[in-house]
């Protein structure tokens, strides 16, 4: 446990440790995992992952730089922030970037004011897991007033010979005017089991922009849960974008709440399953609960193998959210027929000045694509690899900042 | 040259009958020599320009066809490709999010890769390619647009005239380009075709009209129907087709 935790923080943890145990496990019964399969939770005996001695990390960290372009470098190690392998001095003058133990020290009025007063434990009990046991994580706060032009690369890391859990818990406050990109990536290089549950709140303020990318590579038998909550203030805009490609099971929880009148939020995703039994699974949940409010959601996904991806996008619509614009779509490709994929998209909506389009498809590849650029005299491998990079064109286009770009390229 | 003997294919209907499409087709087609396939819907005429280019829906049943002394129906779509062969499609195929520059790039690339020429870097592409769409009249614009999606019919059958004159393929097939093209599009096919026109490029030239004929002066035109061939000659044949339709040739044949 953290030293000298304050009484609030106690209380925090006891309450959501209570919930968590109330409720259990989520099982298939519940409608929110019912294509999760959570049966290997029981046969996993993780132990807590503990701070790693991490000069032999320097080369691993450099090479995961984002390319062509300066960036902020922020390091975790299984869950624990790494100040020495960070980029501290590059960080503009009153930006804090620092670990959550640390913060709790010092910083505890904000952590307070932004950890989410209340988690649905029924809705989201690895996020109650995380706040009942949670050691750290990266707190990073951006003043009013304050446009960072550099990308901060959070680049969280698992080494290691055990099979452990980590709980990274992080806060991210963007203050008033201000702006910033962060790009948050999950890595490892082990082939063991096991499991990192993120929780990471946001908070952007009034007038405030925020790009977010998630980027998901853990190891190949990983667990990967996260939960994102967001809260937007006044015409402030937060775009996401969610990219998933490793571990075994993966599991997003994308919670926004739009707070107040002109905020905006997009929000897209890919995924890409290769291996059998890999499942990922997204939950993107978006609450309208002020006027002049707008959201987007754009998921696409490549499912090969026998591997199943979910997807579902629930959108709220509270009553006096009048002019509301909002869009939802998922596109799948399933590249095998032993592969599967759920989607299902939600729309609650109490007000009456609304414009919500929502639509979904599951195909497979155009066969005649794949001729006619066969027929020009390309190979097979490479017009299959074409097709899907076109398939994922529409996702990329999103990302404007380049050394982003050729990171995500990378990937697919 | 290329050797098409008796060459029967045939594909399942909806209710998975199988339809005999082409029944025994026989051509033979020289180095330097435009030969012309007229006949009516349903003639077998865009089979057979799809079965030579490998495409895979329909069931080979019988036949063989040469190309330059080997046996092409053996070849990947690709390695087709490869020989030189070429099929501008009837209905090109829309390819959202692939880029039509990238797509020409690496097709033109993936040929010189297997002739061990030098590959073509961004620059010199851009060049050539530019050159290749005035002459076709494509605005540069298409270049970065994904391949063929959102063209209008008349801008397809530029692109895939402007892919023929990038890669010069040794064999050409016309699957009916002239379709829902206007007069001025019908010259630049027209004068495209002409301009590769040499003593060792073989052109096979599938359309329902002679007016194409007008511009590409066939060495041989062929009349199918009811998949075979019924009828060869020189192009007054295109003629007396155009005069007469194709009525009187099946009566011909029968009596």
């Amino acid at each position: 446990m953290i030293p000298q935790s304050p009484a609030w923080l106690v209380n925090f943890r006891q309450q959501h440790w209570t919930a968590f145990l109330k409720n259990g496990l989520p099982t298939r019964k519940d409608e929110r995992w019912k294509y999760a399969d959570l049966g290997f939770l029981a046969n996993q005996n993780y132990a807590a992952a503990t701070q790693l001695d991490t000069d032999h990390l320097i080369d691993i960290i450099h090479q995961h730089r984002l390319q062509k372009s300066e960036g902020i470098l922020l390091v975790l190690v299984n869950g624990y922030f790494m100040p020495m392998l960070s980029d501290l001095v590059k960080l503009p003058h009153h930006v804090i970037a620092c670990g959550m133990s640390e913060a709790l020290q010092l910083h505890n009025d904000k952590i307070k004011e932004h950890l989410p007063e209340k988690i649905d434990v029924q809705k989201y009990p690895f996020g109650s897991l995380n706040a009942a046991m949670f050691v750290d994580g990266l707190f990073l706060y951006v003043p009013d007033k304050c446009e960072l032009a550099a990308p901060i690369h959070l680049l969280s890391l698992t080494i290691g010979e055990e099979e452990f859990i980590t709980h990274p818990n992080n806060m991210i406050i963007v203050g008033q005017n201000s702006q910033l990109t962060l790009v948050e990536e999950y890595f490892s290089l082990v082939n063991q089991p096991y499991m990192n549950n993120v929780m990471t709140s946001i908070h952007v303020g009034e007038n405030a922009k925020l790009e977010h990318y998630k980027i998901q590579q853990e190891g190949k038998k990983a667990a990967h849960f996260a939960n994102i909550f967001v809260q937007q203030k006044k015409n402030s805009s937060f775009s996401h974008m969610n990219l998933s490609f490793g571990s075994v099971f993966a599991r997003d929880d994308l919670v926004i709440k739009l707070l107040e009148s002109g905020a905006d939020c997009h929000t897209s995703g890919f995924y890409h399953l290769r291996h059998n039994n890999q499942y990922i699974d997204n939950h993107v949940d978006i609450d309208h609960a002020a006027p002049h409010s707008n959201s987007d959601m754009l998921y696409k996904g490549i499912i090969e193998n026998k591997s199943r991806a979910v997807f579902n996008g629930r959108l709220y619509v509270e009553k006096d959210a009048q002019k509301i614009l909002a869009y939802q779509a998922n596109h799948n490709l399933l590249l095998s027929s032993e592969a599967e994929v759920y989607s299902k998209p939600e729309l609650e909506i109490y007000a009456d000045d609304v414009k919500c389009k929502h639509g979904a498809t599951t195909g497979q590849l155009d066969q005649d694509a794949l001729f006619y650029l066969r027929s020009r005299g390309i190979p097979h491998e490479e017009a299959m690899s074409m097709l899907l990079q076109g398939f994922a064109e529409e996702i990329m286009q999103r990302v404007s900042h380049a050394g982003i770009k050729l990171r995500v390229q990378e990937m697919l | 040259m290329l050797t098409i003997e008796n060459l029967q294919a045939s594909i399942h209907d909806e209710k998975q009958n199988i339809k005999p499409i082409l029944r025994g087709v026989d051509l033979t087609i020289k180095p330097g020599e435009v030969h012309a396939i007229m006949g009516p819907n349903g003639s077998g005429k865009s089979t057979l320009a799809n079965v030579l280019a490998g495409r895979e829906d329909y069931q080979l049943t019988g036949g063989s066809v040469r190309l330059n002394e080997e046996d092409l129906l053996s070849l990947e779509p690709e390695e087709r490709a490869a020989r030189g062969l070429f099929l501008a499609f009837q209905y090109p195929t829309e390819i959202p999010g692939v880029n039509n520059m990238y797509f020409l790039r690496t097709a033109l690339n993936e040929l010189r890769k297997r002739k061990n020429l030098p590959l073509l870097d961004a620059a010199d592409f851009l060049m050539l390619v530019k050159s290749k769409m005035k002459e076709v009249g494509l605005d540069e614009a298409f270049l970065h647009r994904a391949v063929n999606e959102g063209f209008s019919g008349g801008e397809k059958k530029r692109n895939e005239v402007l892919q023929m004159m990038m890669l010069e393929p040794s064999f050409i097939i016309l699957d009916e380009t002239d379709s829902g093209l206007d007069i001025d599009a019908l010259q630049m096919v027209g004068r495209c075709v002409n301009s590769l026109r040499n003593e060792s490029r073989m052109i096979l030239v599938v359309t329902h009209y002679q007016r194409l004929l007008d511009y590409i002066q066939p060495d041989v035109v062929h009349v199918m129907a009811n998949g075979k061939i019924l009828k060869s000659g020189d192009k007054t044949l295109a003629h007396e087709l155009e005069a007469k339709g194709y009525g009187w040739l099946e009566s011909e044949m029968k009596s």
